[in-house]
């Protein structure tokens, strides 16, 4: 396990290295708490972190409050190594942050044992984190096709939309839904219907790009959010979408979506979310009358419409 | 100003520390009688240049460690000293608070409480902004890291046998 040592003094920096070495620790050395302070908040910074309490630049107590103010990092377990043995020393090491305390020179098999202690919190904590990790995945996913559910894929949708009117970009919605699904549920059982879901989404998932977003929007229904996609290139990408999945032949059974699209822009400030949805809703009904296994794109929104229609009546006088 | 051959024989490692195995636990009580009826009779005599029993058990009685230390030691205390005498000079107490706190657990690691005492003393006269006495600690300073440097090594040379 890696270790880091802070101590300006170079005798006690490297008599601390070398009997963590011994203790099978691998140890990073800091001159200084500055140079500290670059290592814990770095990348792949070690879990374990001895600081000396007085050092140039910034102090172990300064350390700790500024490693401890970015709480979203892994916790790094701090002790921190004093000549001080005041109890008002202890208790404002400990009220800076810092998880142990130990006077200078240590007895190194006090040193390990509190080691020990540190790694065991560490291990505990990553518990912790790997569970509310598991509850969150489990909160905001589909657990037949592990796509977003429809709370999270409505939530990246919305913050999609703000996104667009802040920085003036643009993105399409698409709604798609499984073609004959009912037919197929009822023919050849609900594993096999299961399985027809879960191939299509590893379809939609395949064939977009990283950023852009594949929920479960209901029963067979996807929703797909595709950044920065604008009007002269959605009609490319939707086929390429459709296409990926009518090429999946899973058991004899021919599969296709039929999806209905409608792209956003800065024009779209008036429009909500759901009235974006229902008109991806509406194109993808007309999909559907017209045969199935095929894009309809939604016509603009209202005002872009309006806009487009007086242009083209100056143009035409 | 002493020869370096008399501040060599000057320097103290603690006797009992040296062979610490040597010693049943009845032989350290008897010793520490001894010790403190000496004591009574005696100035005191101050603590020793260096404790060799307690830094041969913060080294895992690690000889090879011991021989780079006191070398890594012997580079960096004439910097250190430098720090406190600047500091000194310019009647920099936090200087002299900082400079003299960094020797002085040097001096801990390596187990040498009489240098450390003197370290101690000037880290309080920057840390009380205090600095009439500061020269003449510098003095002490100097003169006692000189015994501890020799009293390391002969640890190094004692250790090795």
């Amino acid at each position: 396990m890696k270790i880091l040592v802070a101590d300006d003094d170079v005798v006690s920096r490297r008599l601390m290295e070398r009997l963590l070495q011994r203790a099978g620790y691998d140890v990073i050395l800091a001159e200084d708490g500055r140079e500290a302070l670059e290592i814990m908040l770095g990348n792949n910074a070690p879990r374990l972190a001895l600081l000396d309490w007085m050092m140039p630049g910034v102090d172990g107590p300064g350390v700790c409050l500024e490693v401890r103010s970015h709480r979203e990092r892994p916790y790094i377990y701090i002790t921190l190594l004093s000549s001080k043995g005041a109890k008002e020393d202890l208790v404002a090491g400990l009220e800076a942050g810092a998880d142990d305390y130990l006077t200078k020179p240590c007895d190194a098999e006090e040193l390990k044992a509190r080691l020990r202690t540190g790694e065991r919190i560490l291990r505990l904590e990553d518990k912790l984190v790997d569970a509310r990790e598991e509850m969150r995945f489990r909160a905001t996913h589909d657990p037949l096709t592990l796509l977003w559910n429809r709370g999270a894929i409505l939530a990246h949708a919305k913050d999609e939309m703000c996104r667009t009117l802040r920085e003036r970009s643009q993105f399409s919605l698409l709604l798609c839904d499984a073609d004959h699904f009912k037919r197929i549920n009822d023919l050849h059982g609900h594993l096999v219907g299961d399985a027809v879901l879960q191939e299509i989404a590893s379809k939609l998932s395949g064939s977009v790009r990283p950023g852009d977003f594949v929920g479960r929007y209901g029963g067979e229904e996807f929703l797909v959010i595709l950044k920065d996609c604008g009007p002269e290139s959605l009609l490319r990408r939707g086929e390429q979408i459709r296409q990926s999945v009518a090429s999946v032949n899973l058991e004899d059974l021919s599969i296709s979506i039929s999806a209905g699209a409608v792209y956003v822009d800065e024009d779209a400030r008036e429009e909500n979310l759901e009235a974006l949805l229902s008109q991806a809703d509406a194109a993808l009904y007309r999909a559907k009358l017209e045969g199935r296994n095929r894009l309809v794109i939604a016509e603009p929104h209202p005002r872009k419409t309006r806009e487009m229609s007086e242009a083209s009546d100056s143009i035409l006088g | 100003m002493l020869g370096a051959r008399q501040q060599q024989a000057n320097a103290v490692v603690t006797r009992d520390a040296l062979k610490p195995e040597a010693s049943s636990p009845l032989d350290m009580d008897i010793l520490l009688v001894d010790d403190d009826s000496v004591n009574r009779k005696l100035p005191d005599p101050g603590p020793p240049t260096v404790n060799a029993y307690e830094l041969m058990d913060r080294l895992c009685g690690d000889r090879q460690l011991l021989i780079e230390l006191t070398e890594i030691f012997r580079r960096d205390y004439p910097r250190q000293v430098g720090l406190i005498r600047q500091a000194i000079d310019q009647s920099n107490a936090p200087g002299l608070e900082q400079a003299s706190h960094a020797l002085k657990g040097a001096l801990s690691s390596l187990s040498a409480p009489a240098a450390r005492e003197i370290a101690a003393r000037l880290e309080d006269m920057g840390a009380n902004c205090n600095l009439l006495e500061a020269r003449a600690g510098l003095r002490d300073l100097e003169t006692e890291l000189v015994k501890t440097i020799a009293a390391l090594d002969t640890l190094c040379r004692e250790a090795g046998r």
